[in-house]
């Protein structure tokens, strides 16, 4: 009974269903759809203003304004300085949304999607409820972010619906590629600094901005929850500012309801597939520059498949708050005047950050190769130098497919074409990865090669490829994180006889480790251990009694599986804590670049089996764990870390148990 | 033969048709007992089938209203077929006998006090006129009443039975004028002990006026109506009006610290009060001397102001009473949206310069007013009519789905009324308002006064509706109006109700530092299993710094959220005032706390 109270089975998950954007585009003309009529649905509640009122409204609002007075007081100058500090804050950030640009990029992302993608697929259906939400309530749109491409492709979408276009926060990055920044901000970005933590006044300016337009309607507000693009294709834990922001207006009873609208956008193949997987091996982010992004015409001649747009249920703030935060608690102070968010309230914006995002993690479709890529990254990490034969590949594939939907992937598998069809298409579209040859597949590790390279470059070179692919499997982490937590418990429990709450304490300690590696709710460890459970007693894989997990005879392939799933990150997480006991004193500058050497030195000696650990997202998220967990302690001001040695190597014995 | 008051019916009917009805013992007789105010005056539809309002007593009275029928009909979807009408008698049988204490009983003979244990008598004092409350009777269903009805001619009577019911261990409830709305007079289901209603109607007289310090002493079961009307005949006035004072009395505006429409001239309750004398079970309570201010400690009037029958019954007052105003000014200003409205009001308050009354009604509002316009009589009025409509929504561009009026009320010497006018009108216009007229402004109140006869005739076709009121800051004022709307209309949807409820409000009155709000809710109920409170509204109201009630009380409809309102060491305050006062729960009324 329990568990049906707790979670719905996700077999019974009904999503929507795709119609492609692009078929239309391809037959007719582009320039008359770029100037098309028109008119979205707006907000009932709005009062239609202008980009310039817009800012005059955030200038003189009663928020801005006590800010303005207190700064001016601290800094000891006039009030009129302070607001003219404010008024080119706002200009810097402000967006100038239009038409005319939207209609220009309109254009010409037809010519360019029609080139990358075979398809745009978007539920409709999902459209449909966006188009109702807006007009009853404010709207914030979240969509994943795994691609640059993220946020033109949203407003195309909602422009070529016939929605209202959003107004977007976009990381000032952005702003340094002149002439597009500035066309961005034409097609309704608006530009926020990275970090300004103790200004005051350009957090007042940028939060009464956010919400004098989402209150009054101006227009849907789109902000990505992670972030930044996820480099790892794996969901990033959320950032909550933005999020905080947006609920304040419920929260302080100045609007009746705010609708979240998770949006999951998928990539059959990602643009910055092989650009990421460098950024995690230490080859530094290019900056953002207009001259490289037009070096990147070379992609255009590349097939990138399709890409799934899945806008999910509406979420109204009223109801996740319902019952969870006291309103009243705002009662007694002048809403204008900025307050620190109580513990209630920050647990309550955490809380429902993790709800959104795996509302996007649900929906976002997963292709064949992600599958294919499980297979051959735990064929590589076996060593298996000669590959897999196709139709093992094929059985295994099909394998994966079946128990991947039972745990409820949202899994695009053509089931009209056979296995190995849709196994060889795949293959094909992403044969940069992989090699074929003699009917046997492996990840095209050994890549030509000008010149002689050090082992080091070598080992660098494959582990390029190796984080690519790793990025495909990353996609359908999310449905398999829960089972291979639980796997990996039991796993541990040697005996024979495996007691449930030996295994719960196990799944425990696993989940508070990786919780900054997935996405797992704070304080939900029983529920997803429950969740765990019933997802491997609904497919036979375990049996649970009262206090006793039995392991049934079919089960073995699952959990093999499931527990190779985490292993890499196990290893991770374990060399991370070597590591850090070898350390003598370490700032937190120097942590990526010496983890990386270490790991380096002990894949090269043959040591470790995983190459991906030379991630550094694994690498930071295992630093992060670590300090939240008490073994590292950042000391503030000097960057320094503080070692916690037997915590550490007691941590890194648990993690090899498992 | 009537055994209370040892006359024949006929001579009481007597008394009621020279005197007001009130000094009379069974007012079931010229009121309803299912529904709001005078049996005679009740909206019908006719055999025509249009709206009709019967009876002489109001100026509405006799009158054909053509278009509450289409208002009624598209607003709630309601259909004349489909009617639900009232069990027109009461079923004695459904009444359960009463639990008497004998010894009480005995005694109280004893000292002349006329009572009563007649089934009518009883269930009539059983109730306020919450909707669930009228719902039920109107069903038939009765619940737990007063055992006896008691009729205390003065101060002393109650003191007598104050007493003996100390003795006796028996239940009182004090009542006035039984137009309470939070449940008040409910006679809690859990209390075993013989329940008596000591009705204060017969403690009706004006004992003495001092001119020189302006102030009357009146016994506190008077009711609005003939407290204003008898000060009048001396040239005099309290000024207090409260909506309901045809029937509500002043001990229970002592009780729930009521608030009058003309406040911002006379003040409220607690500010018209100069001396309270009430009988308790420790004994009577009252101050020494009748001085304007005093430094005595907290002020023991606050005790009994808001006590709600809990403490003991109120039975003489002091008030301040003013000589009747020279002239008098009705007026109203349309504005394009509730909005400016509000800021309007604001702006009015600020400058301190607000008229006897002042309110603003929301566009539903507006709009259900005009549905109430009675038949006119003459071609050039309608076309007045037409020209204003032109005037304001075609030539000024005010969208009629939007726009708000202000009703206003001004009083005071004619040359001031008039300067004061001048200034408020000013106000207004930089708020985009525009004068709309005295007629406006004076069916404004006259609405005031027959909305509630209204909800019954909803009742006759499957439409419930139900009030409730707050207070709140400046600032709050647009956020509460549009969220307790909104939640108002998701909560019907939510629960199954089929066409969406007419939820509106209006301001009512202004304060330095915010406002009274008042909220109206109706809908269709066909097809619905169980009828909707207010619950909801009034928990949005508090999410948004609303206040628990401005003027109708907590009684025990709202007692739930008494604890998060004043807080418990606040809770425990009165709650040691009444273990002090009223240690044995004589008055167990539980209302409060």
């Amino acid at each position: 009974m329990r568990y049906e109270v707790l979670f719905e089975d996700p077999m019974l998950k009904k999503r929507d269903d795709f119609e492609d954007m692009l078929e239309e585009r391809r037959n007719s003309s582009d320039l008359r759809y770029a100037l098309k009529c028109y008119t979205p649905v707006l907000y009932k509640g709005l009062t239609p203003c202008k980009v310039s009122e817009l800012k005059q409204m955030v200038l003189q609002s009663d928020q801005l304004g006590y800010v303005i007075t207190q700064v001016s007081k601290e800094k000891g100058v006039t009030s009129d300085e302070v607001t003219g500090e404010a008024a080119a804050i706002l200009e810097e950030m402000a967006q100038r949304l239009q038409l005319s640009t939207v209609r220009f990029f309109a254009f010409t992302l037809s010519k360019v999607f029609k080139t990358l993608f075979r398809s745009i697929c978007i539920n409709e259906e999902g459209l449909q409820r966006l188009q109702q939400a807006i007009h009853n309530h404010p709207v914030v749109l979240l969509p994943s972010h795994r691609s640059y491409m993220d946020f033109l492709l949203m407003s195309y979408i909602l422009y070529t619906y016939d929605l209202a276009l959003p107004v977007i926060a976009a990381g000032m990055d952005f702003m340094g590629m002149k002439v597009v920044g500035e066309m961005l901000r034409m097609s309704g970005a608006f530009f926020i600094r990275r970090s300004f933590g103790g200004d005051k006044l350009y957090w007042a300016v940028f939060s009464e901005y956010v919400k004098i337009m989402l209150k009054n309607g101006y227009a849907p507000v789109e902000f990505f929850l992670e972030g930044t693009r996820s480099r790892t294709a794996k969901s990033l834990t959320p950032k909550l500012g933005l999020l905080n922001i947006v609920m304040d207006p419920f929260l302080k009873g100045e609007v009746f309801d705010i609708s979240l609208v998770p949006v999951s956008i998928s990539y059959e193949r990602t643009l910055e597939e092989a650009l990421y997987a460098r950024e995690l091996l230490g080859v530094p982010k290019p900056k953002e520059s207009t001259s490289g992004l037009f070096k990147a015409r070379k992609i255009l001649s590349e097939d990138y498949g399709s890409i799934h747009v899945y806008f999910g249920q509406p979420v109204s703030v009223r109801s996740l708050a319902e019952s969870r935060v006291n309103r009243s608690q705002f009662n007694l102070i002048p809403r204008h005047i900025p307050t620190r968010p109580s513990e209630e309230i920050l647990s309550f914006v955490n809380d429902s950050a993790y709800r959104l995002v795996r509302a996007q993690e649900e929906n976002m479709v997963l292709k064949p190769w992600v599958l294919l890529a499980f297979v051959l990254l735990q064929k590589q990490a076996a060593e298996e130098k000669q590959g897999t034969a196709l139709d093992e590949l094929t059985e295994q594939a099909v394998w994966l497919r079946d128990l991947s939907r039972q745990y409820g992937a949202f899994l695009h598998w053509p089931d009209h074409i056979p296995p190995s069809e849709v196994v060889s298409s795949s293959l094909s579209l992403h044969r940069g990865l992989v090699r074929i040859s003699e009917g046997r597949v492996q990840l095209a590790l050994e890549q030509e090669t000008r010149g002689a390279i050090t082992p080091e470059e070598e080992l660098l070179n494959k582990a390029v490829v190796i984080l690519s692919c790793a990025s495909y499997r990353n996609q359908a982490l999310n449905v398999f994180i829960r089972p291979a937590l639980l796997a990996s418990a039991i796993h541990t429990a040697a005996s024979n006889r495996k007691r449930k709450t030996e295994i719960y304490n196990s799944f425990s300690f696993l989940r508070n480790m990786f919780s900054n590696e997935f996405i797992l709710c704070p304080g939900a460890t029983v529920q997803d251990f429950e969740e765990a459970c019933y997802l491997l007693v609904k497919t036979g894989t375990l049996q649970i009694n009262q206090q006793e997990v039995l392991i049934t005879e079919r089960g073995h392939r699952t959990l093999a599986f499931l527990t190779s799933v985490l292993d890499p990150f196990l290893q991770g997480y374990q060399v991370v804590c070597r590591f850090l006991c070898e350390q003598d004193g370490l700032t937190e500058k120097q942590f990526i670049p010496a983890v990386r050497k270490f790991i380096i030195k002990h894949l090269l000696t043959g040591r470790l089996r995983y190459t991906e650990v030379l991630s550094s997202d694994l690498q930071k998220n295992a630093l992060a764990a670590l300090i939240r967990l008490g073994a590292v302690q950042k000391i503030k001001g000097y960057g320094t870390l503080k070692l916690n040695k037997v915590m550490l190597n007691s941590l890194e014995d648990t993690l090899g148990k498992k | 033969m009537c055994c209370l008051c040892n006359t024949k019916r006929a001579m009481c009917l007597l008394t009621f048709l020279t005197c007001t009805y009130i000094h009379f013992f069974h007012r079931q007789e010229i009121m309803k007992w299912n529904g709001w105010g005078y049996s005679d005056s009740k909206f019908l539809y006719n055999k025509k089938g249009q709206a009709e309002f019967t009876g002489k007593r109001y100026r509405l009275s006799g009158m054909i209203i053509p278009g509450l029928r289409e208002w009624m009909e598209s607003t709630f979807s309601a259909n004349l077929q489909h009617k639900t009408p009232a069990a027109p008698i009461l079923n004695s049988s459904a009444v359960q006998p009463p639990t008497l204490n004998e010894a009480f009983l005995k005694e109280l003979k004893s000292t002349g006090i006329p009572f009563s244990h007649d089934a009518e008598d009883r269930v009539f004092r059983s109730h306020g006129h919450c909707l669930h409350e009228i719902f039920a009777l109107r069903e038939g269903k009765i619940g737990r009443v007063p055992d006896l009805v008691v009729w205390p001619n003065c101060h002393n009577d109650v003191v007598k039975i104050v007493e003996l019911a100390c003795k006796h261990n028996v239940c009182l409830i004090p009542y006035g004028g039984g137009t309470s709305v939070s449940s008040a007079l409910e006679c809690p289901p859990e209390e075993t002990r013989s329940i008596v209603s000591l009705d204060t109607s017969q403690m009706n007289r004006i004992l003495w006026i001092d001119e020189k310090n302006l102030t009357a002493h009146v016994e506190a079961g008077i009711v609005g109506q003939d407290l204003e009307r008898l000060l009048n005949e001396s040239g005099y006035c309290t000024g207090h009006e409260p909506d309901s004072m045809e029937f509500s009395s002043l001990g229970g505006w002592v009780a729930t610290r009521a608030s009058g429409m003309k406040k911002n001239i006379y003040g409220n309750i607690e500010d018209l009060v100069v001396h309270i004398k009430m009988v308790t079970p420790r004994g009577v309570i009252e101050k020494s001397c009748q001085g304007p201010r005093m430094s005595t400690g907290p002020d023991v009037h606050h005790f009994i102001m808001g006590s709600e029958g809990t403490l003991g019954v109120v039975t003489e007052v002091t008030m301040k009473i003013r000589p009747m105003p020279e002239y008098q000014k009705y007026g109203s200003v349309v504005f394009p949206n509730f909005e400016m409205g509000v800021a309007c009001l604001r702006e009015v308050a600020r400058q301190r310069c607000a008229p006897a009354s002042i309110r603003l009604m929301d566009n539903e509002q507006f709009k259900f007013g005009h549905a109430l316009k009675p038949q006119v009589s003459s071609i050039f009025t309608s076309f007045l009519d037409g020209l204003k409509k032109f005037y304001i929504t075609k030539f000024k561009g005010f969208d009629p789905n939007r726009l708000c009026v202000a009703t206003l009320l001004f009083e005071g010497d004619r040359e001031k009324v008039l300067q004061h006018e001048k200034q408020v009108y000013d106000i207004a216009a930089k708020f985009g308002g525009l004068a709309a007229g005295e007629d406006n402004g004076q069916r404004g109140y006259m609405l005031t006064f027959v909305i509630a006869y209204l909800r019954d005739l909803g009742m006759d076709y499957y439409v419930i509706g139900e009030s409730f009121e707050t207070s709140m800051p400046w600032d709050r004022v647009l956020d509460i109006c549009r969220n307790v709307k909104a939640r108002i209309v998701r909560e019907c949807k939510d629960k199954g109700v089929q066409f969406p409820p007419l939820s509106t409000c209006r301001v009512t009155q202004t304060y330095d530092a915010g406002a009274c709000v008042y909220f109206y809710f109706a809908f269709n109920y066909r097809g619905l299993k169980q009828i909707a409170s207010d619950h909801a509204a009034r928990e949005e109201i508090l999410a948004n710094g609303g206040s628990l009630s401005h003027h109708h009380g907590v009684g025990k409809l709202r007692k739930e959220w008494m604890r998060e309102s004043i807080s418990s060491v606040g809770m425990g305050m009165l709650k040691s005032v009444k273990d002090y006062v009223d240690p044995n729960n004589i008055f167990g009324n539980r209302n409060l706390l």
